[in-house]
């Protein structure tokens, strides 16, 4: 009993850091808007919201959108994420770009794409107008499907990452093993792999489902304002509204209706996951009749095999027929924006427009000539890798401090996870208002401060997937062998995360890229970091230029991936061994 | 093991990048410097080549643009106390709310020299220069006969409409369209304009700043819009096939201030002394089409620049003047209004 709180006080020290971060750098900024929500007239702001048809509206639009989202992005990103868990070699290289390379495209860039594709004069209506299939253009923007649509692009890189770490430790036989007891597909799935794998979807379904809930690129592009999101209303109220009050009153709804619903989902998960935990297990209720034994098959003849065989080869090639096609369309859903972006690059017109009505390297010289983009990218390279490191060693610091066994360890992870729950635009209001007075807006710190806040939980998700995949057994037996704690670490704990990590590097290194809103509210004028000119780029501009950026840093970043990837790979190699 | 080298050796590169790239970040400071915010997109790409380099030029001062000049933007810095911004571009209700709210520093006019601006632009806490206009755009190949304020509020007229994201212009634009008179627009009667714009409610695509609106109009996403003349103007210098008119039109009048507690206040004021000479006025107006405060510098323009301003009387006569009084009293309670309107 005494060695077991003994542990206990060792794990919390591990706690101090993240403790010491989520106070001073989320509860500190988000305690300067309480007040403002709470203050003077509350009960009328709070009023305003919940008596208003209106916003009650904005409300259910917004969950609405966000479980749509949230939902279709789950179907489609299992197979992606089954496949890629089951690749190997080029294949998996392949699936892994197929990825990651969307999140490497600023979403600025990928919400104007599906103008280009989506819009009157986009490549969709040109195409169907070509062919003859319809006479006046469809009416495909300014809809809720296009912003599901964007939100679902969007996600299905965090969903699969989210999915694979823990797709890849289970072993595939189990199929094969159901199918041998004689379960159907959709039973062998639905009795041994989603429960295995309901760990990688809790996760991946809250990220996705928080990320849509605060997402407002989408919606203020693609969507129209009789279906706007709560977070769009915010931003909106924060940028041309004075009522600031109110803006904070909205997010905190935001907050709460998020919160709400993730419980939701996740005692859904929890319900599905009870075949992981044997203890859990309800005794089975006894058969009393045995179905009666098929002997039908004893008095069959023997001349089946050869029709056995072509049946099978025939379900054999419909499952790869399945395999292929599935493939085709998902990679074309999620590498047509970016594919756009190509020739938009070159285009000689000013603004985005597709097709281009004619082709040059203009924007290309621009880029180069200009020292502007060169800085910011450097801005966004070192904002980007401290937040990585950061988050890093918070994420594992946070993990081991939880270890397996914690007290009130959903409320704990609740707390850790508090800043996905809270829109960023908020955040990024408190933020700039806290650091104002200590001389962190406009600096790098400032945003490298943010930045941690707002991604260290998602590696931290990453990192407490695969720690829970460990099997604990193996710590057991490295202690009964006589290992320390730092000993059982480095040797059993360390190499069997360190895959886990690195995604979550790779993540956290990505999203710091990819996060502009943040950026946006902190930086001016000595700080620009790449999203942040990319907005001005768009928003003041609607320039290719652009797009020829994120073409050039698609190359640049490919080559980073793919030696991530080899390094990946390498790594489970050594490990098999 | 050749794969493990050359790994070895691009993680060494990589982190050696990213350990120079951390040394080598050192601050930028310079002497004389001046931080103007104003709008992005085609205006200020005017404002840099008709005010920001030639000024810097003259003085060896450094100008450094930036955008996203908003009210609620200079409440937060002001009231924060993190005070990046000196100068400041302003249109008329953001101007009057700022102003009301103690956020600009006087303008100095013992270094701001203007005569030829009219007394009541040279207010204490800003000066005038320029005076733009929203106006009534369109499709010239969806509408080659061109179109009515009246067709534009006529749910019969098929179209994708676009309408600017704040109330102001916005219901001038219903009023004017539904017949009220130019003269008798103030008080606006809020209701009646919501019941206007109603009409072709679900044909309006979007609520839209300028940046947008204009961007929406070079990709062929909207059939007609309401806009301010310079970004339309600007639309159609770049391969746009649309026309515009001026009935219905609403002209306002742009600011220049100076944020109190602002770094570099006495540069700031020598900036905007330089940007309301005539000169630098009638270069910005060449650059984009609003219409120079300064009558000295309508002289310098060329006639067929000056048929296009909405200081122009024949384009003047057919529009209204934009009351900012009548807003700087009334904004946040229409504009609260007009939020929940747009979202149902």
């Amino acid at each position: 009993m005494i060695r077991r709180l003994f542990i206990d006080w060792g794990r919390l020290l591990l706690l101090v850091p993240v403790t010491l971060l989520i106070l001073l750098a989320f509860v500190v900024p988000l305690l300067a808007i309480v007040p403002e929500a709470f203050g003077g007239d509350a009960v009328g702001r709070f009023l305003r919201i919940f008596g208003n048809p209106v916003y009650r509206a904005v409300i259910w639009t917004t969950v609405r959108i966000s479980l749509e989202a949230t939902a279709i992005t789950l179907v489609v990103s299992f197979p992606l994420a089954w496949l890629l868990s089951r690749a190997t070699g080029m294949k998996a290289v392949l699936l892994g770009l197929l990825v990651l390379v969307p999140f490497l495209t600023s979403i600025l860039v990928r919400t104007f794409a599906w103008l280009a594709i989506l819009g009157q004069k986009g490549l969709v209506n040109a195409t169907l107008l070509s062919l003859g299939l319809i006479s006046d253009p469809l009416p495909l923007l300014f809809s809720e499907p296009a912003v599901v649509w964007a939100l679902v692009h969007s996600s299905v890189p965090m969903m699969v990452f989210a999915l694979v770490t823990v797709l890849r430790r289970i072993d595939g036989r189990i199929l094969l093993a159901a199918h041998t007891l004689g379960a159907g597909p959709v039973r062998a799935w639905m009795g041994t792999v989603i429960p295995l794998a309901i760990r990688g979807i809790q996760s991946g379904v809250t990220i996705t489902f928080l990320f849509t809930m605060s997402s407002f690129v989408a919606p203020a592009f693609l969507g129209n304002q009789r279906q706007q999101m709560l977070a769009q209303v915010i931003q909106s109220e924060l940028e041309t509204g004075s009522d600031w009050a109110f803006a904070a009153a909205l997010g905190i709804t935001l907050a709460l209706t998020a919160t709400v619903v993730v419980i939701a989902l996740s005692s859904v998960a929890r319900y599905f996951s009870r075949w992981q935990r044997p203890n859990r297990l309800t005794s089975a209720t006894p058969q009393w009749q045995a179905s009666e034994p098929d002997t039908a098959l004893l008095r069959q003849p023997v001349a089946q095999p050869a029709l056995h065989l072509r049946f099978h080869s025939i379900f054999r090639f419909g499952a790869g027929l399945a395999e292929t096609s599935y493939i085709s369309i998902i990679s074309l859903f999620i590498l047509l924006p970016l594919v756009i972006l190509i020739p938009v690059s070159f285009s000689a017109a000013d603004v985005l427009i597709f097709p281009p009505p004619a082709y040059s390297m203009r924007w290309f010289e621009s880029i180069l000539t200009s020292p502007d983009w060169g800085t910011a990218a450097l801005t966004s390279l070192r904002i980007g890798a401290v937040t990585s490191v950061l988050s890093l060693l918070l994420a594992t610091l946070t993990v081991l401090g939880f270890g397996r066994y914690f007290p009130f360890h959903g409320a704990a992870e609740s707390v850790v996870l508090s800043p996905l729950t809270v829109p960023s635009v908020v955040f990024a209001l408190g933020a700039y208002l806290t650091f104002a007075h200590v001389g962190l807006v406009d600096s790098e710190i400032g945003i490298i401060i943010a930045h941690t806040v707002l991604i260290y939980p998602v590696a931290y998700l990453v990192a407490y997937t695969t720690y829970t995949s460990i099997d604990p057994a193996l710590s057991l037996a490295a202690a009964s062998l006589g290992a320390n704690s730092w000993r059982r670490f480095s040797t059993v704990v360390l190499p069997l995360l360190l895959p886990g990590l690195a995604i979550g590097a790779m993540l956290a290194l990505l999203l710091s890229f990819d996060e502009s809103v943040a950026s946006i509210f902190l930086s001016n004028l000595s700080v620009k970091t790449l999203p942040r000119k990319l907005w001005e780029g768009i928003r003041f501009n609607t320039s290719p230029e652009s797009a020829a950026v994120s073409v050039m840093l698609l190359g640049v970043t490919c080559i980073v991936i793919i030696v991530g990837m080899a390094f990946y790979y390498k790594h489970r190699k050594k490990m098999t061994y | 093991m050749l794969l493990n080298k050359l790994l070895k050796s691009i993680f060494a590169i990589l982190f050696g990048a990213g350990a120079y790239s951390l040394l080598v970040s050192a601050p930028t400071a310079s002497a004389a410097e001046v931080v103007v915010a104003a709008y992005g997109g085609s205006f200020q790409n005017g404002q840099i080549k008709a005010l920001f380099t030639p000024y810097g030029a003259a003085t060896g001062t450094k100008v450094i643009g930036t955008t996203g000049t908003s009210y609620p933007k200079v409440k937060a810095m002001v009231t924060s106390g993190n005070i990046t911004w000196d100068v400041i571009s302003a249109e008329s209700p953001a101007f009057a709310n700022e102003a009301k709210d103690g956020l600009l520093a006087p303008i100095d006019y013992s270094v701001v020299k203007a005569d030829g601006i009219p007394a009541e632009l040279r207010s204490k806490y800003g000066v005038g220069y320029i005076q733009f206009s929203q106006n009534m755009a369109w499709s010239k190949s969806k509408f080659p006969q061109g179109l009515t304020p009246a067709q534009f509020f006529d749910p019969a007229v098929k179209g994708r409409r676009v309408l600017p994201s704040d109330p102001t212009y916005s219901l001038e634009f219903a009023l004017l369209a539904d017949g009220v008179k130019a003269s008798e627009l103030y008080p606006l009667d809020v209701e009646r304009g919501l019941k206007v714009i109603d009409r072709i409610k679900d044909q309006v695509i979007g609520y839209k700043g300028a940046s947008d609106i204009q961007a929406l109009i070079q990709q062929g996403e909207i059939d007609m819009a309401y806009v301010a003349n310079g970004r339309i103007n600007d639309a159609i210098k770049a391969g746009a096939s649309w026309s515009y008119g001026w009935d219905a039109s609403v002209s306002d009048i742009e600011y220049w201030a100076v944020l109190k507690g602002a770094p570099h206040i006495a540069d700031a004021m020598k900036f905007i002394n330089f940007a309301v000479q005539p000169a630098p006025q009638a270069e910005l107006t060449r650059q984009i089409g609003y219409a120079p405060t300064n009558v000295e510098a309508l002289k310098l323009l060329e006639p067929n620049v000056v048929k296009d301003l909405p200081s122009y009387p024949e384009n003047a006569k057919r529009g209204a003047v934009f009351n900012s009084q009548w807003w700087h009293d009334n904004y946040e309670t229409v504009k609260a209004r007009w939020s929940t309107y747009i979202m149902q």
